[in-house]
């Protein structure tokens, strides 16, 4: 077993099933855990963690194949593949990640490592115009809020009636260009938001939604 | 199945444990426990004290060694460190220095 010397040095580097390491692993060369390993893994290589491994660490290489048990983060600059015997409770970042079916984990995937950057200015723009729409969605979404806008249509429908009936029906689909002009009808009358606000303050919901129905 | 084996490129530190048998091509920093053989390869830097039932030596080490069986320092081999042993060979050509104890 302990034929020293001769061996070559390219041999994979193997953690066998009763070893247990506490620690930290780094270097380059691919290595197989088959037993225990608590501490820190940053490898230069595939990592693989065989079934029956229990690992409890932040494992770090340029390619990471779980079968076993891990407990920690995993960082992959190629890519993660989850086998279906694998239980990992930890995030995954890697441009490339691998579940099979059967496999189990729990954490945040993050894949846009190579993206991330492109992402970015194509978010901003699309940030910008979507605080417009959740202004506009969010009293949508509202029961009691879609009840706000209604009433204050009603005494501009005095003025303009087909305008409004229009302006109502959109709302909801065409979110953007009537939501840029509803704000500013809001604006001047505040009334109907007012009710609105003390009737949630109140935190017993069986009073406002009577009065709701009773305003209805 | 096989046995442990550490590679070339491989730095670990840290403390490892082991059923059975360990190579090690790479670099140990830390403490060894082996209830099988521990074999350091020539090329092999370890600075740790190593246990276990047999020891080869063929690269460096530098620590206390305690083996229930034998202690080999092979050729070209250095071993820096107190030598705990039933039985200890130093090959022509290795280098040692240090304090052996063979419970005589």
């Amino acid at each position: 077993m302990a034929a020293p010397i001769s061996r070559g040095q390219t041999a994979a580097s193997v953690l066998a099933e009763g070893l247990t390491l506490t620690g930290r692993v780094a270097g380059s060369g691919d290595l197989e855990v088959r037993g225990h390993l608590e501490g820190e893994v940053d490898l230069e290589g595939e990592l693989t963690l065989a079934e029956g491994a229990t690992v409890r660490a932040n494992v770090s290489a340029t390619r990471v194949v779980v079968r076993g048990a891990l407990l920690g983060d995993v960082r992959a600059g190629d890519s993660i593949v989850l086998e279906a015997s694998a239980r990992v409770v930890g995030d995954l970042t890697s441009p490339r990640i691998t579940i099979a079916l059967g496999a189990q984990i729990r954490g945040n995937l993050d894949m846009s490592e190579a993206e991330t950057t492109r992402i970015v200015p194509a978010t901003r723009p699309a940030v910008v115009s979507r605080p417009v729409e959740t202004r506009a969605s969010a009293p949508a979404a509202r029961p009691m809020a879609q009840k706000g806008p209604i009433t204050p249509a009603k005494p501009v429908a005095v003025t303009r009636k087909p305008a409004p009936v229009v302006a109502v029906a959109p709302a909801p689909a065409a979110e953007e260009a009537p939501a840029a002009e509803e704000p500013k009808a809001d604006a001047p009358r505040k009334e109907p938001p007012s009710p609105v606000v003390p009737a949630i303050k109140k935190g017993q919901k069986a009073q406002p939604k009577r009065k709701a129905h009773e305003a209805k | 199945m096989a046995s442990t084996v550490i590679g070339a490129g491989i730095v670990i530190e840290g403390e490892v444990e082991s059923d059975e048998a360990l190579v090690i091509h790479g670099t140990i920093r830390g403490k060894i426990d082996s209830k099988e053989s521990v074999a350091v390869e020539q090329g092999s830097t370890v600075e740790a004290d190593v246990s276990a039932r047999e020891v080869t030596v063929g690269g460096n080490l530098t620590g206390n060694v305690t083996a229930e069986g034998r202690v080999v320092i092979a050729t070209g081999a250095r071993l820096i460190g107190d030598v705990k042993a039933a039985r200890f060979t130093i090959q022509d050509g290795a280098q040692f220095k240090g304090h052996v104890d063979m419970d005589v």
